[in-house]
């Protein structure tokens, strides 16, 4: 149990030195509920702003989800908090969330469940203060897998929500 | 049924009451063409070009033992099976001491839209020789003991041909009775018949008819049993009763 | 009727007087389940010409009927008998003497006209007499499917019920890579013969036959939203089904085919719908905010199964036709979905997920009498034959190597590989074709 309990807390600490170490800035607030913008890795040359390079290496593109379940994890909210600063940014861009599913269910309930998890993030953008008009949403269940192997840490790979350019990217 | 009143006719003026209708049946498709053909889109490329849909056209088999009435042309018909009559009458040798009785013809199932009042009728006329084959019976009755050794002998050899319907929505209903008749040799003496109460089922249930179809291949399938000859009275016909009820799945 | 009444009076005096039907009785309440040993000669032709059709036809039947695991066709090079003509009683004797319980006899012969006769008789090889005989006439090049008409015919003299070998098989094909799976729909005969892709790459999924099998509700993501694709088979061409804004997947049509049973996706909710294909007016069934899906309809029409995950897991549920009375009906291990109502009526086939495996399994509609058929990595997504006595299914092969189509009797018997040209998913049995 004592293990279970340290695999959070272990991830968190990974993450916290892994963002002072890549940041100039000073580390952000504790919970954000506003939109502040967590600091991005350094740009990476010769990516465009505002480009869906820029979304996805800059920013951040996926988060996960736990087996059968939509919430939005605590660990992925500064990854989501980071997509809002950046959709403010760039007032052009719109996005679509894709829901994904790990293989263990059946196609249809993954199709239903990759919808929920693809909705859970668009409202979590818009609580951010994205424009809902802004963020479509659409499932794929377990058809579009990142990971091919039956295994847990693949599953957690595919258990995923992708934000994607859908127009108005820079290029 | 009340449209075809010559169907009411005896016996052997059926095959001129099937040859009526039959051609009437002809008369009336050669009006209907079932003929479709159906083309695949072309305009996705790598497709392997099917015919999905074909014309297929069917009618009934003349009779065999008669010459062979001038076939009528082809005609498009639907394609609905219908039950032929049997070409000749099975052969079957009677046992010495059993007075020769009218061949009973085996049951035949029909579907269900066939039914008819007449085959019942038939049907009827069918059960009359197994009066008569059991006329000789001793001890008409229940079960007596002195004949349970024989019953234990027979239930082993039949269970092992007996292969029962499977995986139908009512296997509890499907019990099926037949009454056998055995030459002193052990082998079949004539066509078993079906008892009355399952006679009827057999002609509205074409699981029935299904199921005693498989009760009378054991029972042709498991011959020549091996009885006693000198209690050959006792064992000369008797009743056997096909019940799934235990062995589904 | 008076007629009708006087029979069964008739027929219960019969009962009566009956006096003593045999003293012995013999009670047999096992058997020995075993596929029916049949012979199937090639089919006689008069002309070399029409040999090879006599030999393919009859190659075709033997298959059919050994496929469904409740016939065995003998070898033919265990006949000691040849068959030169239908129109006389074969020899009986030697048949029985190769095990035969029953014997096909056919032949075939073009016609003036330019079309094949086809003419069949089943024997019961131990009754000595003709069970059936039938004759066909078809285009040369349809022959197929006369065999698999003969193949039906023989099915349902033997079994009691209709056969399933005149079908076809719409499923999903397969192909690329794991990671890059290019899924396109795609239709076959039941036997696996004459393969054809119906669209290109992109992703579909769950197709269904409607009952005339002319055609194919499916889910496309051609507009890059899952909606529910109409294809008809006659005119190649496709339709989206309604003008919803969200997702709408997982069609299938009602028994008299006018109308379609559907998801739609509306806030990363998921509900059971009902659109009427003759005024293209939908409506909404369940109101749950958790997942329903899957809906299948019952084959009267009157109510339809479902999933949902309302009750904290997947399970199956029922409800009538108009969304009245939604009642919970799987009570077993695990987690249990896509849920098909069986044509016949007698039982619901369904997905279950238990103790790390997929299987597929049966229940009666009130969720009593639950029987696994089949247990895999991923065994999901039955679909019956048109009698209600066969199932094919997805097979998913751990660690994605690909899928299979299998079958499975509703026994439990027989379970084999059903023959595709690649991969294969999502398979979906049609309606005998008319």
């Amino acid at each position: 149990m004592k293990k279970f309990a340290i695999g959070p807390k272990l991830a968190a600490a990974v993450l916290a030195i892994f963002v002072v170490g890549c940041a100039k800035e000073p580390p952000p607030p504790p919970p954000a509920p506003t939109p502040v913008v967590a600091p991005a890795p350094a740009p990476v040359s010769k990516i465009i702003p505002g480009s869906a390079e820029d979304l996805r290496v800059n920013v951040g593109d996926t988060v996960h989800f736990d087996y059968n379940m939509y919430a939005v994890l605590d660990a992925d909210k500064a990854t989501l908090q980071r997509q809002a600063a950046w959709l403010a940014k760039f007032p052009a861009i719109k996005v679509t969330v894709e829901g994904n599913a790990d293989e263990r269910g059946t196609r249809e309930y993954n199709i239903a469940l990759g919808a929920k998890r693809a909705n859970a993030v668009k409202e979590y953008l818009v609580s951010l203060g994205v424009s809902a008009a802004r963020v479509d949403t659409v499932s794929y269940g377990k058809e579009k897998p990142i990971c091919s192997e039956s295994t847990e840490s693949c599953w957690a790979q595919n258990r995923r929500g992708v934000t994607v350019i859908a127009s108005g990217a820079n290029s | 049924m009340r449209n075809r009143p010559t169907a009411e006719r005896a016996a052997p003026r059926l095959g001129v009451v099937f040859s009526v209708v039959l051609h009437v049946g002809l008369a009336v498709a050669l009006f209907v063409s079932f003929s479709k053909k159906i083309d695949l889109p072309l305009d996705n490329p790598p497709i392997v070009p099917v015919d999905l849909v074909t014309v297929s056209d069917q009618t009934n088999i003349a009779p065999m033992q008669k010459p062979v009435e001038n076939t009528p042309p082809p005609t498009p018909q639907e394609a609905v099976p219908t039950p032929m009559p049997e070409p000749a009458p099975p052969k079957f040798e009677l046992a010495p001491d059993v007075k020769p009785t009218p061949k009973p013809k085996p049951e035949k199932p029909k579907e269900a839209e066939k039914f008819d009042i007449n085959d019942i009728q038939k049907l009827l006329a069918k059960k009359t020789p197994s009066k008569t084959a059991s006329r000789n019976v001793q001890g008409v009755g229940a079960q007596t003991a002195m004949t349970a050794d024989l019953a234990s002998v027979l239930m082993s050899e039949i269970y092992r041909c007996w292969s029962p319907p499977t995986g139908t929505p009512h296997p509890e209903r499907l019990i099926v009775k037949y009454e056998v008749f055995l030459n002193r040799d052990g082998t079949v003496a004539q066509p078993p018949q079906l008892a009355p109460d399952t006679a009827a089922a057999v002609v509205s249930d074409p699981y029935m008819a299904a199921a005693a179809g498989a009760a009378r291949r054991a029972i042709y399938t498991c011959s020549p049993y091996k009885l006693p000859a000198d209690r050959y009275a006792q064992w000369r016909n008797f009743i056997v009763n096909f019940d799934p009820r235990q062995l589904e799945q | 009727m008076r007629k009708f009444a006087s029979v069964l009076i008739a027929l219960a005096a019969m009962a009566l007087c009956q006096p003593g039907f045999a003293a012995l009785q013999v009670d047999v309440n096992q058997g020995n389940v075993q596929p029916l040993p049949i012979a199937i000669p090639d089919f006689v032709a008069p002309t070399a010409a029409d040999a090879a059709h006599g030999q393919d036809i009859a190659k075709v039947v033997r298959s059919d009927l050994e496929r469904s695991g409740l016939f065995k066709p003998l070898d033919p090079k265990s006949y000691i008998d040849q068959i030169a003509n239908i129109n006389v009683a074969p020899n009986f004797q030697n048949w029985r003497v190769i095990t035969a319980q029953g014997l096909v006899t056919g032949q075939v012969a073009m016609q003036p006209d330019g079309r094949l006769r086809v003419d069949f008789r089943l024997w019961d090889v131990y009754g000595e007499s003709q069970m059936l005989g039938l004759q066909y006439f078809t285009q040369p090049t349809n022959w197929r499917r006369i065999a698999h008409m003969v193949s039906d015919a023989i099915y349902q003299r033997i079994t009691g019920e209709k056969g399933y070998f005149d079908t076809r098989i719409v499923f999903i094909a397969e192909s690329g890579p794991p990671l890059k799976r290019v899924k396109r729909l795609a239709i076959m005969d039941e036997d696996g013969a004459n393969p054809s892709f119906l669209t290109n790459s992109y992703l579909v999924l769950t197709p269904r036959f409607n009952p005339t099998a002319q055609m194919i509700a499916y889910m496309s993501y051609i507009t890059g939203k899952p909606r529910v694709t109409l294809f008809d088979l006659e005119t190649g061409r496709s339709e989206k089904l309604g003008d919803f804004p969200n997702m709408t997947f997982s069609p299938r049509f009602s028994p008299d085919g006018n109308l379609v049973a559907m998801t739609l996706e509306s806030g990363g909710n998921s509900d059971v719908y009902v659109m009427d294909l003759r005024t293209r007016k939908s409506t909404r069934l369940t109101y749950d905010p958790a997942i329903d899906t899957a809906p299948s309809f019952s084959p009267d029409g009157k109510q339809i199964v479902f999933e949902s995950d309302r009750g904290g897991s997947q399970q199956i549920y029922v409800m009538n036709a108009d969304g009245s009375n939604q009642h919970r009906i799987s009570f077993g291990e695990g987690k249990n979905g896509t849920p098909v109502w069986s044509p016949r009526g007698d039982l619901i086939a369904f997905t279950k997920q238990a103790g790390g495996q997929f299987g597929i399994a049966v229940m009666h509609p009130d969720g009593s009498g639950e029987r696994i058929l089949s247990n895999g990595w991923e065994d999901e997504g039955p679909t019956w034959a048109p009698n209600g006595r066969v199932l094919m299914f997805t097979r998913t092969i751990r660690g994605g190597r690909g899928s299979q189509i299998w079958s499975v009797d509703v026994t439990g018997r027989n379970l084999r590989r059903v023959a595709t040209p690649g991969d294969a998913s999502d398979p979906a049995w049609s309606p005998l074709i008319q």
